[in-house]
Parts: C-alpha cells; structure tokens; sequence
C-alpha cells in the first residue's frame, strides 16, 4: 500500500490514543473497500453493514465510536437508523453519528437531521475529509464540536433579506453556520450572507469547510468593511443586478480552479484559490481596530494570511509589493504603538522647546526661562536687562528641555509606547513589519489552473489519497496477493506537461481528447492485463504480474512513440512504482 | 670670519671690568639672567609628589566639557580619547557653537551610541565663553574640565588634573601641554622646546609660588561652585587668563598638575605663530590692564597682594623687557657700530648655556615630552625667543595700545566683540 505519514494527510489525530471502533454502514461495495482499507491502516478497528437495520443491531450490540451511516440505505434510512437508536430507552453510549449522502443540502434542510448527526459528509467521498472527520471525532466527547463554536442565531430566524429572493443558494451567516453544514463545504450553497458579525474575523470558520471560503461574502452588517466582497447594508435598487454579478463571477472563477486547488485542505492552497475567485488582489488596508493594525480583503485572520502568503511568495507563486512598514512590540506583538519625542535621558514625552539666549556682553548663553523675569529679560549672571535683540543678545538656537527631569537636549529621541501593553521602546530598537500586497503571479495562476501537475512536483511521490477509489481497490487486490503469493505488479504514474499550452491554444476540450487517445494507445500497447485508470491530474496504468524492472527501461520510448503519433504531443511523463515503493 | 670673530669678542670681554660688563649688558642682567634664577630656584626647592593611584578619589563626578565650531572630524576622536582614560570623565557635554559643518548630527549620533550625555547645538555662533558657559549650565559634575577637540591625552590625564582638588581650597586646575608636531617645521619645533622651559617649567614655578595666572583653555579643570561663584566665563578673547584672574580675585587657589599632560598641535608656519601670538598677547595686555588694572592698584578694593607677584612679573619679563629691547640695541649699535654684533653673540652665547640648564631640567621635569630629540634646536630656539619672540609681542602690545585690535579678533563673534567688557 502507499506509504502515506499522518502530518500528509492531516489524520494524526486518527492515529493516536485507543483503537476507536467505526461502524460503516453502506451499500456500495466499492466503498466498502476503500474505507476498510484506510481506516483499518490507520489502526482503527472497523465493521462494515450493509443496510440500515444491520446497522441498528450493531451499534446497540457493539457499541461503536463512530458511526458512519449513508443516508439512503435498503431497509431504513441513516435517519431511521439514528431515531430508533435514540428512542430506545435502555440505549448504550451514544456513538458520534456521520451522515454520508450525495444530496446534502437536501438532508440539512430537515430539522431533525441537523440534531442527529454530529458531522454530513458529502459522496463522492473524499478520503482526506473522512480521516480527518474521524480524527476529529475521535478526539471530541460526543456533542463537544470540533470546529470553533460558532455564535447561536440571536432570537430565533432572522428577518429575510430581500437578497435571498436573487435567486441564489445562500448559507446565511451565523443561522446557518453550525458545524454540520460548516463540514460539510460549499456544496449547495453560491454565496455568504452575513446577518451578523463583528469582524471578519468571527466569519474565519469558513476557511475549515471545503470551499466556503471560496463563496462570495455579502455583507448585511455594514460592520465587515473591506473583508466582506460586497456590502448590501445600504443599498437598494440594483442590488439584485450587483449581487448576481458577484455570484457568476466568482462562479465562473471557482469552476475553472483545478481540483487539486478546490479540495486541497492546505491553507496556502486555500488562499491562493481565494486571491483567483474574489478576481481581487489580496489587498491590505489599515484598520486601527486590530492589534496588527492590518487587515485584508477577506475573512482570515491577517497573521495567518501574512504567514500563509509569505510561504506561497517564496514558492513564486504570488508576488507582494510592499505597502507599509509598521513598528511592532517586542511583548506582544501589536503595531499599534505610540510614537512620540522624548528626553534621551528619563524618556518622558514631556518635551518643551525653548529658546537659548546668548547676552554678549558677560557670554552667558542659556534657555529662555533664565532670563525671563516678568516681561523682562534679566540676565542671570550680570543682572543686566536685555533691550535691544541683536545688540545685547540674540537666540541661536533652541532646544528641548524635559519638563519632568529637566534634561536639555538639542535634539529629542524618538521612541515607542505600545498602546496594548504599555511597553516601551527606543527607535532604535523597535522591530519592524512589512506589509504587502499580494497578487498572483503567472505560475500561481498556472498552478491554480493545472494543478500540482503544473509545477512538476508530484512526479515522484504518489499521494494516496489522490488515487481514484477503483485504483485504490484494484492495488489493494494486488498488494494483498504480492504479499501471499509475491506475484509482482507496476503502477505507472502518468503526469502531462504540456496540458497548459495545449489548453490555452486548442482549448481545454482538445487537450482532454489527446490525454484520452494517449491512455487508450497506452493501453494497446502495454502487455495483457493492464489496467488504465483515468484520475485527476494524473492517470495511470496498473500492470499486474509485471514487476517494474521489466517496463522502467522502456517505457520512456513508448510514451515518445505514442506521442509522436499524437496530433499534439501531451508531454507525458510516466512514473514508474513496484510493490516495494508503494509499501 | 666668525674664526677671528669669537676669540676677538672673548677677549674683549675678559678686558671688561664688572662694572663696565653691566653697562653692556643692563639688558640681560635686569631681564634675563632673574628669569632663569627664579625658575632654576623652585625647580630646584620644590619636587612634585608624584601622585599614587586612586589619588583623584573623593573629589567628585567630572563633567567633561566640549565647545567646538566646526568640528566634525575631531570631535568623535576626542569623544573616544576621553573614555579611553584610566579616570574616564563621569559625564561629557558638546556644544556645538553655531557649526555649519555636520558637527551637531555626529553628536546626536554619540548622544543616541551613550558616548556623550549631553549635546547642544545652536544656530548661530557665540564663541568659546558662551559655548562653556552653556554647557555648564546643564552640567551636573562637581568638577568641570574643559577640553578642546583637538586635543589629545596621556592615558592618566583627567586622573592627575583632578588630584590637586582633594584640597576644597582649589578653585581651578590647569593640565600641562605639550607640542604633538615638533616635528612639522623648524617654528613647530622651536615652539616645543618653548612650551617645555616656558609653559610646562615656567607653570612649574608659578605652581610652586601659587602663581598660576592662567588655566589652559585646551585643557583646565574648575571646580564647579568655583565657576558658578564667579559667574562662568565671560566674553572672549583670552578667556581663560580672564576667567582665571577673576578666580584668583575670588580667593580660589589655582595648581598647575605637570603630570595631566595633553599633546596639542602648534602652528607649524611662521605666519601662522605670528598671528596667534599676536592674539595671545594683545588679549594679555587687555585682560591685565584694563579690565583687571585695578587689581594692580593699591588704593583700589579690588587690590590683592598676592597678585603682585605675577603682575609684576609679567609687566617686568614681558611688558617691559619687550618695550626695552629696541632702546638696548640701539644703544648697543650706537656705541659699538658692527662691534655690537659681537657683543651680543656673546651675550647669546651666555645665555644659550643657560637655556640648555633649562632645557634639561625642564626634560627632566616633564619626562613624556621625549625632548632630547629637540636638543639641536636649542641654539636657534634661544636668538628665535630671546629677539624674535620679544619683537612679536611688542608689536602686539603697541597694535593693542594703539589701535584695540583685540576688540576685532575673528575668534569672537563681532557682535560680542562690540558689547563685552
């Protein structure tokens, strides 16, 4: 099997403490397989049913940590199921329930369903999600959210913005906005209407469900500023024409990120997909109401978009230009600092400035104030008057006397007082932050549109969970006779080059068309037996009985051949992987 | 010529009886020959101690005291000197007095590094006295010294210039200066060998007397109540003769400390030495007799006996031995024609004798001076003070009488020159 580490897939929580017990309830066998399979690899102890009253009678006989139930099953429902487990009185521990199902936003329109079911998981499933659901799970007592508890709907349901009459699918932030919808992603739902928020940070959960950060936010609050995509607070009139502007447009942008980008669960995939569908620069504004006095065009907290962005700067995938430079606090980090002039020696910001006054005549020279007696001009060390400015006396100068330790200097320090935790700093020594604007930059876009593909970096590492499910079961099949009957078998790995260039030149049809002839040609050409399987960015062949020594030298000239008899040459590189690589 | 001429000139002098010996030379034996008795007298009477480590304790903080014009070069340079000595000052304070230059950025730089405590800058220039006078203000040591920015320093000088105040009764200290360019011309060594036997040497015997009349400019320490009792400095020139005889007035006792040694450089062209002498001495002769004439005259409440002594020294070996000398030689000229000359080769050669006893006590007394490298100049070192020097200073002195030329000094601002005392 792939050797895939925990912190890849973002399953350790799936790993660690007791052996937790699941029970599948499912019909399809296919995905029967496939989650035995993972999870049973994963140590996690597994029993598989069929229908729904299988179901029932195992979870009151077994006793189980989690649940996972598909909602349309031969003999009762997932509904059904969880019902009558709960209305019988001498019921055991309440296991966590999941529902899978292909209609979710049919299945969260029922009530009932919202409180039976701790989490919804949308089919086709997506294996990194499942681990990830039950690592969580897992983790949590039973009712204790996984995902950052979002406020409850003040006062029962809000009252109806003529928004949600556009036409579009709103979730509608906070009512909608429990964690069962908040897993299960933005399947159903075309934009976020907000009724109530204080920050766009209170909306930064959507960055946990799949693709709600990829909605458009419409704000009803007025209070989300530049983090919001649109504000509706006050308009009236074409708000309609606005709104559904906004919504196609981010559509149209979201349809055409590759899917790697749309399920990535990596935060900097997030956001760059964020940057491409908003259409918008991440642009940053100066907000006096946050401790880093910065905030951006979205819903994420700035220190994590910062972080974020300054990894993908590195990787080239967006550029920043620089936007500010601000002064930050050893404590605590806030850049919301004070700055002022003050004495060098006791740093009060008590500074006045004066005048010197030199009277020629006896060469004292000090501040104003030795003089001043009444309105005259005395000079303290001859007692003499001073009439006559420029002939008696002149100022030379000024300087900066402290009011509070009586230093003089001719010039004042600079320095700074944080204004959350009071501490000071000298100029000098005070750290400084750069803010950035961040666009995409040409391999960012090439990335969100073709993928990990595009930048050449999956070539030698087969990410499990990116593997078509029927792959995933076929090589199980294989791996479980190489190690009963040491029959060796190939993966070849097939990633295009050239998908970009021919996309934008010929369309994305075309390309689709010569990836179909290249595989089918492949196909013929390798031995009997070998299967094909189209995935996503990549696809690939599996050969079983043929160990990979016996197809690496060649396969390179076969794919040059089949290519050369190609109307476009796709840039097939073929990856080669035999038993021991996948482990 | 000089074969016949030497041998000739002995023997006219071996002819000559005392009597008529004295008459020759009135001018030597009233002007020169009392000089080098009373200096030979003290250096020979009175050893300083040598000062033991720590013997600056117990005097006080020491706010040390920069007023420069102009000085972005030599000001961080003298900064870092002053930290380098073994009794490094408590507290140091620049004034820059109306630079034009960067000065006052470079010292808000130190100020910002800690290397300086305080800076001042003005706009507009007001000269040494209002610079000092500022800095004074805000200084907050118990002794301020007052250097210049082109001085440099022995490693104990700023311990040994504050040793003579364990004595509450020491108003002022003046440091010993020593020439750093001996080596530069032929006047710059002259002026080392002068300010060795006259300055260093003759400070020795004023010490020895208690009649330091003027604290160095370049390197002097005050007591600070002493200078606030007698109102700071007061408008230049000469500010430091000035601010010293108004000390003396007071009842401050002022030291010489020979072993607080700082190298300063001398003018190295003739034209250049003529100029600072002539500023030197007009500025003298102002000081002494008209703003502190009183305090040569008897009937006068400002009179103080003990300030006859250097007043008369000062009228006798300067003043009137300047004024005497053209009388002399023309009599010399007239009574003997060309024979005068030999007269006073003789005479120079006498007295070059006495020169060299000076000389070596004076190396001996100040051994950092590394003076015997100058021991070949001597010879023109003595026709160079004893004519040359003189001639400047009468010069000096009639220009001041006649025309108050100190009152139009570059060295002070004009509009302090027009309103000070």
């Amino acid at each position: 099997m792939p050797d895939t580490t925990p912190a890849e897939d973002g399953t350790e929580a799936a790993q660690s403490g007791d052996a937790k017990r699941i029970l599948v309830a499912e019909d399809s066998s296919a995905i029967q397989d496939l989650l035995q399979l993972i999870l049973t690899q994963r140590g996690l102890s597994v029993d598989i049913v069929e229908d729904g009253k299988q179901a029932l009678d195992a979870i009151r006989t077994q006793g189980y940590d989690i649940a996972l139930l598909d909602f349309n099953m031969p003999e009762m429902t997932g509904l059904e199921v969880v019902a009558k487990y709960l209305e019988d009185p001498a019921k055991g521990p309440c296991p966590h329930f999941v529902a899978i199902t292909g209609d979710v936003q049919g299945l969260l329109e029922s009530q009932d369903n919202c409180e039976h079911f701790d989490r919804v998981m949308a089919k086709p499933l997506d294996i990194n999600e499942v681990l990830s659901v039950i690592g969580e799970l897992g983790r949590a007592r039973p009712e204790a959210p996984g995902i950052r508890p979002v406020r409850p709907a003040a006062g029962g349901a809000p009252s109806r913005s003529p928004i949600e009459d556009v036409g579009y699918r709103f979730l509608r932030w906070p009512y909608d906005a429990d964690r069962r919808r908040l897993t299960a992603g933005a399947e159903g739902y075309d934009a976020v209407l907000v009724y109530e928020a204080d920050t766009p940070d209170d909306l930064a959960p959507l960055w946990q469900g799949r693709g709600l950060n990829l909605l458009p936010v419409i704000d009803l609050t007025g209070r989300l500023g530049a983090g919001a995509d649109f504000d509706a607070s006050g308009v009236g009139g074409d708000v309609a024409e606005h709104v559904t502007r906004l919504i196609d447009g981010f559509g149209d942008r979201r349809a055409a990120l590759h899917r790697d980008v749309a399920r990535s669960e990596d935060i900097g995939d997030k956001l760059l997909a964020r940057i491409h569908v908003s259409g918008a620069d991440l642009i940053p504004r100066l907000d006096g109401n946050r401790k880093g006095l910065v905030g951006y065009n979205l819903t994420l907290a700035p220190e994590t978009v910062r972080a974020a962005a300054g990894k993908l700067v590195g990787r080239g995938l967006l550029a920043a230009d620089f936007f500010e430079r601000l002064h930050v606090c050893g404590n605590c980090r806030s850049a919301r600092m004070i700055v002022r002039e003050e004495c060098p020696s006791c740093r009060s910001a008590q500074i006045e400035e004066t005048s010197y006054l030199h009277h020629f005549r006896c060469a004292y020279q000090g501040p104003e104030a030795d003089f001043r007696t009444g309105d005259d001009l005395i000079c303290p060390k001859c007692r003499v008057e001073l009439r006559h400015f420029g002939r008696d006396y002149d100022r030379p100068g000024t300087m900066l006397v402290c009011q509070s330790c009586g230093h003089a200097a001719a010039e004042p320090a600079v320095g700074f007082v944080c204004a959350d935790c009071g501490t000071r700093s000298e100029g000098e020594a005070v750290a400084t932050r750069d803010v950035h604007l961040y666009r995409l930059t040409r391999d960012g876009i090439g990335y969100l549109e073709a993928g990990a593909a595009f930048l050449g970096m999956a070539q030698q590492v087969l990410r499990f969970t990116d593997l078509p499910l029927d792959l995933v079961v076929a090589l199980n099949g294989e791996a479980r006779r190489y190690n009963e009957t040491g029959a060796a078998f190939t993966l070849l790995s097939i990633a295009y080059r050239n998908e970009r260039p021919i996309a934008q030149d010929h369309g994305a049809r075309q390309f689709a068309a010569t990836r179909r002839l290249f595989t089918e040609l492949l196909g013929q050409r390798l031995d009997g037996g070998a299967k094909v399987i189209s995935g996503g960015a990549f696809d690939y062949a599996l050969l079983p009985g043929t160990g990979p020594e016996a197809v690496s030298g060649r396969i390179g000239d076969l794919g040059k051949r089949i290519a050369a008899e190609l109307r476009f040459d796709p840039g097939a590189e073929i990856s080669v992987f035999g038993p021991e690589d996948l482990g | 010529m000089m074969g016949t001429l030497l041998p000739d000139a002995l023997d006219f002098l071996k002819a000559q009886s005392f009597a008529s010996l004295l008459a020759l030379y009135w001018y030597i034996a009233l002007f020169e020959i009392p000089r080098y008795g009373v200096s030979f007298l003290v250096a020979a009477l009175f050893r300083p101690a040598p000062p033991g480590a720590g013997a600056a304790d117990g005097v006080g903080r020491l706010s040390a005291i920069i007023a420069g014009h102009n000085e972005e070069e030599a000001i961080e340079r003298c900064v870092l000197a002053l930290h380098e000595q073994s009794r490094p000052p408590d507290e140091i304070i620049v004034v820059s007095d109306g630079s034009t230059d960067r000065m006052s950025a470079v010292i808000a730089r130190l100020l910002r590094q800690g290397l300086i405590q305080q800076a001042h800058a003005t706009d507009l220039r007001g000269g040494t006295s209002s610079g000092v006078n500022l800095a004074a203000r805000w200084a907050t040591g118990d002794i301020l010294m007052k250097v210049d920015c082109d001085c440099s320093f022995d490693r104990h000088a700023l311990r040994n210039i504050l040793t003579p105040f364990q004595n509450p009764a020491v108003g002022a200290v003046s440091g010993n200066i020593l020439v750093r360019n001996p080596g530069e011309s032929l006047v710059a060594a002259f002026q080392a060998i002068e300010y060795m036997i006259s300055i260093s040497l003759g400070k020795q015997a004023a010490d020895a007397l208690g009649q330091v009349a003027c604290v160095s400019g370049a390197f002097g320490a005050f007591r600070h109540e002493a200078f606030e009792a007698v109102g700071g400095m007061d408008a230049g020139g000469g500010e430091d003769l000035d601010f010293t005889l108004r000390l003396r007035r007071e009842g401050w006792e002022v030291r010489f400390a020979a072993d607080a040694i700082c190298y300063t450089d001398v003018p190295a062209t003739l034209i250049a030495l003529i100029r600072q002498r002539f500023r030197w001495e007009r500025d003298a002769v102002r000081l002494r007799y008209r703003k502190h004439g009183e305090m040569m005259n008897p009937f006068s409440h400002r009179f103080r006996p003990r300030e006859l002594l250097h007043e008369v020294e000062f009228l006798g070996f300067n003043v009137i031995a300047a004024a005497a000398l053209p009388f002399y030689l023309l009599g010399l000229f007239a009574s003997y024609g060309g024979f005068a000359l030999i007269v006073l080769a003789a005479a120079q050669a006498g007295l070059l004798l006495l020169d060299l006893a000076s000389f070596l006590l004076a190396a001996h007394a100040t051994p950092r001076a590394r003076a015997m490298g100058l021991l070949w100049f001597l010879p023109g070192y003595t026709v160079f003070n004893g004519f040359f020097m003189r001639f400047i200073r009468l010069a000096a002195y009639a220009q001041e009488w006649a025309f108050d030329r100190s009152y139009s000094d570059p060295y002070v601002p004009n509009k302090v020159h027009r309103e000070r005392l």
